[in-house]
């Protein structure tokens, strides 16, 4: 329960706290745990054991079969119409925000459209796989085989961008210079109008539509038959809407129970209204925006559509019941937290090598709170706070709370913020507008719309509801490049010839040789990685338009272009750079060792690393240990760092995307620093082959970083992170008693203000004690509920695989005991 | 609030040259001051306390480490170092060990066996601290710790200087045991100072420090009278001070300084520093105490309070 008036009165209490004390925050956040219910709720949620949803495939299958020679945008719309005709539904005993887009929470779905070949090879192993197990019976293993599969082979997403790649593509991905990504699935990474969708409702978009579509000039064909498969998607959204209000109708004449049939029909007045009217009051908006997620989802099963500033959209909703005494302050806690408790009812299913790129089911709702008005003036308001509370009070993985802070945030938001940090949930991640807000500027955002700026998935950056950012094209091995680079673009086992044939390290006189292979190489594969994107991003639009998503971003209707063809206000397409940390203690290392001190020669340098290190373990500890590392401010490594990192970007953004606006850097894996390293060989470094890279993105090597935080920020501060627009991720690992009192949080907080000054676009913490982590690796039955951050994204602990769960104990404690 | 000093360039140029020892710099302090601090270790201490945390500060010299963790028994010599790490004597290695384990710092892969203790001048240990600038707001600064400072005025004078003059923040915790005209001389530079006590009765202090406790009461009382920035620290230690006779005595003293504004922080025994005895190839002399109790120490404060003082756990 919380009794918060305002947000000057949350403010006040928390200055007022006496320093030092233990008991911050004092009375008004003193216990954070949700009621009764919401508890209950999520006890059930975590006791689901996640089962293989069918009825996605076997639907998509009928409603594919019966639409063949439509238009696809068409064919999409109706696919979306049938699905929500014909899926079961459910209420949960306890519901009171309601909607799913399968009938069961957490399960698997399939959509055949993007691919079915992994998915068949997958089926038996789904129960028992290292990452993200679901369960699947005989008959639906069969149904899939006999009556499903069939249909689509050759025509997924998947497929088709198989046939379509050019061999030069295929050779770099093949050779593991870049992943491309979204190969299997729709794309997702996007930020709706949600404000849109609440205020207009379907009725008012139906309008939207209806209107434009008389415009002069929207009247070619393709024009008409998005419309027309807009008012589809619309149709959809409505009876969704419907079946839900007439299941709770039938649900209230069952039940026994006089309070929950008076709820029962409360939801389903809800239902009928938003099945066609504008949300009136803050529960009618939770309900809303919880039905766009699951429409989303229904129509394009992927990941990271984000719900973006949800303090602001909300907060006249919230104002207004409160002040017109329809809730109380606690009431409104309490249905906010059911709607946090839906977005972690959704999950991916994804094949095994992209769970281990992205693993424990990350969805990406990535809600973000605080920051700046588009006057520019502080936006955090007392739901910025409520949000905050609800990641104390329930602890969970999903919404993916983000906030953002700029130079005149208030305290009392950062300690709150802080505190929450403290509770290590590893949320709220933190993002820095006096570095993004630029950025984004400088892609040629207007200032309005990059003041509003939002987060996407994990830590992609984006404008809500106006953008197609395409954030996660692909993910570009840096530290892979460097190794090819060495071995003059060769394979170092095979001996194959992946990258330009430039000299090998052996063959070099000077540091500045490799560099200049070095450069060459990167362009060589950042063209070919952006060639790769642009031809999946064209199938995309070519099979996977997405009607009912376009009805929520702009300016899809007035154009009458679908998103994935265009239609977005802004569009770019990122692709992330891995790994800075590995690159620079590469090449501080070959600078130091072969050219300048001359300790090591090229030649043996090269065997060394081909053979693993074999035999060679004080050379490797050698090179981990006398040489500078990255994350010590150090700027013999750093500069390196900054070089590299820099060119990348500058590489990057020169190329434009298929659909208007450019390529944009990123850098942050989530947690494919682990896959990504297990494709690249030993690393001068004193990487073994195979093993992870650095985590996170910007992060300094696991245990490398020796100087402390403040040292750690200032090294990743050295690149210019303004062009890093796609978005970056950090990783810091602090033991809980950072947090433990008030003084202590105080300091904390200002960590946080000197991150802001430092122009570093994002940090996140993991506050956690080893011992907790290995004693979860051991009793994973009594620690469930134990949420960790894997890079950009908090994911339950036990729910990760062991390599996983391994690499997160090894990361860096910045402990100042002693 | 930092009082601001300023430099001409050539006095900044010869403050920049000061040299003297250190033996560790630590950012991100969220100890000892307020605020954020980055922590520049002096190297060197009149006293030896049994049972310092940091036995590395206690000699001016550069000392020889082995950090046994670290070894990875690389096989360059024909007897791992840990091996030889036999146990320093009183007059510490031979002059050929020395010559030897320096020649393995060198090659050692792992840095398991180096040299603790560098000279630098102020000028770049300052670099260091001016880059942690941006964490510095409420306080926050540079803390001048060790080892005892003062044993190394110039440096220390020379540091606080340039400090001040960049407008960072500035702290020295010392122990006390010097000659008043030294603190004195560092007094105008500093926002705080972190005095320890330990003792109040001399010939305890000098069974277990090594040396009396005069200087160090009498510099206190000059220090109340010229109104410096003081934060008493009383190390709590068992089978020195952490019972009540002790700690009455102690309450007492600073009771009768009679200023309203002092404050004792209570800083807990910890067994940390353990290891780094073994390091340095020397047994630790404290071995026989265990940790403090929360219960007793939170005793022991309040009956520092009961005479009307201030009292913090931690610092
Ligand atoms: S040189 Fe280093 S690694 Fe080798 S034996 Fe000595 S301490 Fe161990």
């Amino acid at each position: 329960m919380i009794n918060i008036e305002s947000t000057d009165n949350v403010q006040s209490v928390m200055k007022e706290i006496p320093e030092p004390t233990t008991g911050f925050p004092p009375e008004v956040w003193h216990s954070t745990r949700p009621s009764t219910r919401a508890a209950r709720i999520k006890q059930q949620l975590l006791a689901n054991e996640r089962q293989i949803d069918v009825e996605r495939a076997r639907f998509a299958t009928e409603s594919y079969c019966a639409t063949e020679g439509e238009s696809m945008v068409i064919r999409r719309a109706k696919l979306l119409l049938h699905l929500v005709r014909s899926m079961s539904l459910a209420i949960g005993p306890d519901e009171v925000i309601v909607g799913n887009r399968s009938l069961l929470p957490r399960m698997g779905v399939i959509a055949p459209e993007g691919a079915v070949d992994w998915v068949d090879k997958e089926l038996e192993i789904l129960p028992t796989r290292p990452q993200d197990r679901f369960n699947i019976s005989a008959e639906q293993i069969r149904e899939l085989r006999e009556d499903i599969f069939p249909y689509w082979r050759g025509r997924t997403l998947e497929d088709i961008v198989a046939t379509r790649v050019p061999d030069d593509v295929r050779i770099a991905v093949r050779g593991k210079a870049f992943s491309l990504n979204q190969t299997d699935h729709a794309q997702g990474h996007i930020l709706p109008s949600v404000e849109n969708w609440l205020r207009l409702g379907v009725g008012g978009l139906r309008d939207k539509v209806l209107a434009a579509r008389q415009q002069p000039e929207a009247q070619s064909q393709a024009q008409q038959q998005f419309y027309e498969a807009a008012l589809i998607a619309l149709q959809a959204a409505a009876e969704l809407m419907q079946r839900y209000a007439r299941l709770a109708d039938q649900l209230a004449a069952e039940s026994s129970d006089s309070a929950r049939q008076h709820e029962l029909q409360e939801i389903a007045a809800v239902c009928d209204w938003l099945a066609e009217h504008p949300a009136r009051d803050f529960r009618e908006a939770l309900q809303g925006i919880w039905f766009l997620f699951v429409l989303l989802q229904i129509e394009s099963n992927a990941s990271s559509f984000s719900p973006g500033r949800f303090d602001q959209y909300m907060l006249p909703y919230l104002e207004r019941d409160l002040e017109s005494g329809q809730l109380t302050l606690e009431q409104a806690q309490e249905l906010l937290e059911y709607l946090w408790l839906k977005f972690n009812e959704i999950v991916l299913l994804r094949s095994s090598s992209s769970a281990r790129y992205f693993a424990g089911f990350p969805i990406g709702f990535n809600l973000v709170v605080g920051g700046q008005k588009t006057d520019g003036s502080d936006a955090t308001n007392l739901l910025s706070y409520m949000c905050l509370r609800a990641q104390a009070d329930l602890g969970l993985t999903q919404p993916n709370l983000s906030i953002r802070l700029h130079q005149n945030s208030p305290e009392a938001f950062l300690r709150a913020a802080s505190f929450v940090i403290g509770r290590g949930s590893g949320m709220p991640q933190v993002f820095n507008d006096e570095v993004i807000i630029p950025g984004q500027l400088n892609r040629g955002i207007a200032p309005e719309d990059a003041l509003n700026y939002a987060v996407v998935g994990c830590v992609e950056l984006s404008t809500p509801g106006k953008a197609l950012g395409w954030s996660d094209a692909s993910m570009f091995n840096l530290t892979r490049v460097l190794e090819l680079t060495l071995f003059g673009g060769k394979d170092s086992q095979t001996g194959e010839q992946i990258g330009l044939a430039t000299p090998p390290l052996d063959r070099m006189h000077a540091f500045d040789e490799l560099e200049a292979a070095y450069d060459q190489q990167l362009a060589h594969f950042v063209a070919l990685m952006v060639k790769g994107c642009n031809i999946v991003d064209s199938i995309h639009a070519e099979i996977y338009p997405s009607p009912f998503l376009s009805l929520v971003i702009e300016d899809c209707i007035e154009r009458g272009l679908d998103v994935t063809a265009g239609g977005a206000h802004y569009n770019f397409s990122g692709v992330q750079g891995v790994q800075i940390a590995n690159v620079a203690d590469s090449l501080a290392a070959i600078k130091q060792a072969v050219f300048d001190e001359q300790w090591l020669s090229a030649g043996d340098l090269l065997t060394t690393l081909r053979t693993n290190f074999a035999e060679q373990e004080v050379l490797r500890q050698r090179l981990i240990n006398r040489v500078p590392k990255y994350g010590n401010d150090d700027d013999r490594v750093d500069q390196h760092a900054q070089k590299w990192g820099d060119r990348y970007s500058t590489l990057v953004e020169q190329y434009p995307t298929i659909r208007g606006g450019v390529y944009q850097p990123g850098f942050y894996t989530v947690s494919a620093h682990v896959p990504m390293g297990a494709n690249a060989g030993a690393t001068p470094d004193g990487r073994l082959a195979g093993t992870p890279l650095a985590d996170g993105g910007l992060s300094p090597t696991a245990g490398r970083d020796k100087r402390g935080a403040t040292a750690a920020l200032n090294s990743v501060s050295k690149l210019n992170l303004e062009l890093a627009s796609n978005g970056t991720l950090l990783n810091m690992k602090f033991l809980p008693m950072f947090f433990e009192g008030s003084e202590a949080l105080k300091k904390f907080t200002l960590l946080l203000r000197g991150f802001c000054q430092l122009h570093i676009p994002h940090v996140q913490f993991n506050v956690v004690s080893v011992d907790t982590l290995r004693q979860a690796q051991a009793n994973p039955e009594e620690f469930r509920s134990l949420v960790v951050r894997v890079a950009g994204y908090s994911a339950y602990f036990t729910e990760l695989d062991k390599e996983l769960q391994d690499e997160i104990i090894r990361r860096t404690e910045f402990s100042d005991v002693g | 609030m930092s009082k601001t000093f300023d430099l001409s360039l050539t006095e900044r140029s010869r403050l920049e040259q000061v040299e003297g020892i250190i033996f560790d710099i630590q950012r991100y302090s969220v100890h000892d001051g307020p605020g954020l601090r980055t922590n520049v270790f002096f190297k060197g201490c009149p006293l030896h306390c049994g049972w310092c945390a940091n036995p590395e500060s206690q000699s001016m010299q550069p000392e020889l480490v082995l950090s046994e963790v670290n070894c990875i028994s690389c096989g360059q010599f024909e007897t791992p170092c840990p091996i030889c790490w036999a146990e320093q004597g009183e007059s510490g290695w031979s002059r050929e060990q020395l010559e030897e384990f320096d020649e393995r710092t060198a090659i050692c892969p792992t840095g398991a066996i180096h040299w603790i203790g560098e000279r630098r001048t102020a000028g770049d240990i300052m670099r260091e601290v001016r880059r942690d600038a941006p964490f510095y707001a409420e306080g926050g600064g540079l803390t001048l710790t060790g080892g005892e400072v003062t044993m190394q005025p110039d440096l220390a004078e020379a540091l606080l200087r340039l400090a001040q003059a960049e407008g960072i923040s500035t702290a020295m915790e010392t122990c006390g045991h010097t000659r008043w005209p030294v603190l004195e001389r560092l007094l105008p530079y500093l926002d705080h100072i972190l005095y320890d006590l330990k003792q109040v009765d001399t010939e305890t202090h000098r069974k277990f420090t090594g040396l009396g406790n005069e200087l160090i009461l009498d510099n206190l009382r000059w220090l109340v009278a010229a109104k410096a920035p003081l934060t008493i620290r009383v190390p709590l230690i068992p089978g020195l001070n952490a019972s009540a006779e002790p700690m009455r005595a102690i309450a007492g003293f600073v009771r009768d300084l009679g200023d309203s504004r002092l404050s004792i922080h209570l800083l807990p025994y910890h067994t940390l520093g353990q290891s780094k005895y073994k390091a340095l190839g020397r047994t630790y002399p404290w071995a026989e105490h265990d940790r403090l109790m929360t219960d007793e120490v939170n005793t022991l404060a309040r009956l520092v309070e009961s005479y009307g003082l201030m009292v913090k756990v931690g610092g």
